[in-house]
């Protein structure tokens, strides 16, 4: 039965090195599709890089807005939103200081 | 054989070196996509897919062994791919459509049957009977080797074997041609 079966195997394998005719347009359209996926990938990556530059400049504008704002501007006339933070952290600091000179 | 530098030329995206790369392999690499497929226009895509994906990991050829066997290893994967696919889409065959036991081989052998002969009897297989036929058979894989491929056990892939070796010597005898390759009149 076996060796029925291995001469299947062995019809086949005629077959191994067996060739075709692809389609005349077959390159044309493979060509077309690596252009499109090539098109693709530049965009995305032009697309990251507009993005990170936006991240990036807008990071800046906060910061620069931020020093600003803190180097002008009396501690009492900022919103309350950051007053309260900004005064916590002086408060903790003159806490630590004042322990660190009572140890000491 | 290709020369290398065609290949690196192929991987900077030089499309004049892509075509000559494509027009070395592509009557084998059809050859190969016209065993897997059921049809012609089934094979055209798979071919069509295939070359996509040699051309998009050409960069991860490292060199190790044949880059024949690379580019052939490709197109049976994505085939394999494509095979896959279809049986989740619900693509399913009845394997006992034919009867195993009808035999005829009384007859007198006649002349040696044509590949495309051959060929068109492997295409009538169901799909799972077909790639394990290919896969073992012509492309000389291991049942290991196609259980991981096929994501089945090592005794389906087996037992699939056995089943596709009755199946397509039932189509031969149905076809007047006897295992040896020749037909009776």
């Amino acid at each position: 039965m076996e060796q029925e079966h291995s001469k299947v195997d062995d019809l086949l394998k005629k077959l191994h090195s067996y060739e075709g005719e692809p389609m005349a347009n077959s390159w044309e359209k493979i060509s077309a599709r690596l252009e499109e996926d090539e098109e693709k990938v530049i965009k995305l990556k032009r697309d990251r890089k507009i993005y990170l530059i936006g991240i990036a400049a807008s990071l800046a504008v906060m910061v620069s807005l931020a020093l600003f704002i803190l180097s002008n501007t009396n501690i009492d006339n900022l919103p309350l939103y950051l007053i309260i933070p900004l005064k916590k952290k002086i408060l903790f600091r003159r806490l630590k200081t004042r322990l660190t000179v009572t140890l000491f | 054989m290709l020369d290398k530098s065609i290949i690196n030329k192929c991987i900077k995206g030089d499309r004049k070196a892509q075509e000559t790369l494509y027009n070395f392999y592509s009557s084998r690499m059809k050859g190969v996509c016209l065993r897997y497929a059921r049809s012609s226009f089934e094979a055209e895509d798979l071919f069509q897919d295939a070359f996509v994906k040699i051309f998009k990991n050409l960069q991860n050829y490292k060199g190790q062994g044949s880059f024949d066997g690379w580019v052939r290893r490709i197109v049976v994967n994505t085939s394999i791919d494509y095979y896959k696919k279809r049986m989740t889409q619900g693509d399913t065959v009845n394997y006992e459509d034919i009867n195993e036991n009808e035999t005829d081989s009384k007859v007198e052998p006649v002349h040696e049957v044509d590949h495309e002969t051959l060929l068109k009897l492997l295409n009538e297989l169901p799909n799972g009977y077909r790639m394990v036929l290919n896969l073992y058979a012509i492309e000389g894989y291991s049942h290991k080797e196609i259980a991981e491929l096929l994501e089945v056990s090592e005794s389906t892939s087996k037992s699939q074997l056995i089943k596709a070796r009755r199946y397509y010597k039932s189509l031969l005898e149905k076809n007047r041609i006897n295992e040896n390759g020749t037909r009776a009149f």
